[in-house]
């Protein structure tokens, strides 16, 4: 029998029919045609054997059933992606670079309070004299104060034999003998050092004039 | 006379496992859930709900892949890249849809795009003896050592078949996918997997005659010495 246009139509339909994948329309419009066609019916035969075939292989399990499950290693996977995937802490909020670096700030501001506010002013040292002298002033002369200014007692007050020293003694005159206490004068007598002369001179005695 | 397929795919994945006594008596209801369910409690964070989706769909997976590349521990690291990615990609999952046509379309094209990277050599064929008259298409053979070299046969033959059309036949016909799954695991429109299937099953019957027809050759000729 010739390969007509009703067999272009049913041939391809063939591995449909097989299978059992045709419509209602098309299975009974094909098996009408096979019955009349031993070429489509042969061509339907190999299909059939084919598909046996094919689902023969369908029937052996390629992988192993008592292979073991993939969700172990998977959980581990997502777990470890997890742990990547985690944001790094900022260092406020990782604990131990948060604690050193409020210790670091304390100590920071303290020492900026104590340099500002109690430290006293820091003082120029230095250990050479010369410099000493000449950037600084001299240091103020020392006073001396005679709360209780002692004088001699008049030699006639003892039992010696040497001659009587005058009659009132002057404030601050030293002579041999018991010293007396004398009251204190109503100003405090003090010495200024002429620094030319290394001598000891009253209080507004010194001449700018004189000195160099 | 139609062929009926073993079982349908996703309906055979779907199969919900019994429970271990074991298991502490709540873990069972999330097994029980829907797909949809367990995608959206492992979204929340919830990895025994995707657990569960594994434990589902790992073996019918696996055997898709391994059928695909012939190669079980490359199947096995193509599923687990394949749940891999479904785990990264559960966000974008429409939970109005199903999860599986979903899962398997993934690992499909994972491993479509493996074997394009490398594909797996051919495996050496066994050329059987038909010494005993019967057509190779006499099927099934009661003796099971002749049934195992058939069915090396069919996969030799198989793999004659370009890799679109062999992913139709391995999921219809050899995974019992209905063809309105297969469509949505290839991402074709269900007529075109239909009419892509006749076509498969076309070359494939083609292919296994061709390879009769080459036995059938040598026989005679050894006949004839």
């Amino acid at each position: 029998m010739k390969f007509d246009r009703q067999c272009r139509w049913i041939n391809p339909r063939l591995p449909l029919l097989a299978g059992g994948e045709l419509g209602i329309e098309e299975r009974r419009k094909v098996e009408r045609h096979l019955i009349a066609c031993p070429d489509c019916r042969e061509r339907r035969d190999a299909s059939t054997s084919a598909l046996a075939a094919l689902r023969l292989l369908g029937e052996e399990s390629p992988s192993d059933r008592q292979a073991p499950s993939l969700w172990p290693a998977l959980d581990r996977q997502i777990r470890q992606s997890r742990h990547l995937s985690r944001p790094a802490l900022a260092w406020w909020e990782n604990p131990l670079p948060r604690s050193w670096s409020l210790a670091s700030l304390a100590t920071a501001l303290g020492v900026v309070l104590v340099v500002s506010v109690g430290s006293p002013r820091p003082r120029f040292q230095d250990a050479s004299p010369s410099l000493r002298i000449a950037t600084t002033r001299p240091d103020p002369v020392p006073t001396v104060e005679m709360t209780t200014p002692m004088v001699a007692e008049p030699a006639h007050h003892r039992s010696s034999g040497r001659p009587a020293l005058p009659e009132g003694p002057r404030p601050g005159e030293l002579t041999q003998g018991a010293l007396k206490p004398i009251e204190p004068p109503s100003s405090i007598l003090r010495f200024d050092y002429d620094l030319d002369h290394g001598t000891p001179m009253t209080p507004g005695s010194h001449d700018p004039q004189r000195t160099f | 006379m139609a062929i009926p397929a073993t079982r349908s795919g996703l309906d055979a994945a779907r199969q919900i496992p019994r429970p271990d006594p074991a298991e502490p008596p709540g873990s069972h209801r999330v097994e029980e859930a829907g797909d949809a369910r367990l995608v959206e409690q492992a979204r929340d964070g919830d990895d025994r709900a995707f657990a569960s989706l594994v434990a589902r769909y790992e073996r019918p997976l696996i055997r898709v892949l391994a059928r695909l590349v012939r190669d079980e521990e490359m199947a096995r690291d193509l599923a687990q890249e394949t749940f891999w990615k479904v785990y990264n990609r559960l966000d974008r999952f429409d939970t109005s849809r199903r999860f599986g046509p979903w899962l398997f379309r993934i690992g499909v094209n994972l491993t479509l795009d493996a074997l394009r990277r490398h594909e797996p050599p051919t495996p050496a064929s066994i050329d059987r003896s038909i010494d005993d008259g019967r057509r190779a298409f006499d099927l099934p053979d009661p003796d099971p050592r002749v049934q195992a070299e058939l069915v090396q046969e069919v996969q030799f033959v198989l793999e004659k078949v370009p890799i679109a059309y062999r992913t139709i036949l391995v999921l219809r016909d050899l995974e019992g996918f209905s063809s309105a799954e297969v469509a949505a695991i290839v991402g074709r429109r269900e007529a075109t997997v239909r009419w892509r299937l006749a076509k498969a099953r076309d070359l494939f019957r083609e292919h296994w005659e061709r390879r009769h027809d080459s036995m059938t050759t040598r026989r005679e000729a050894n006949d004839e010495i």
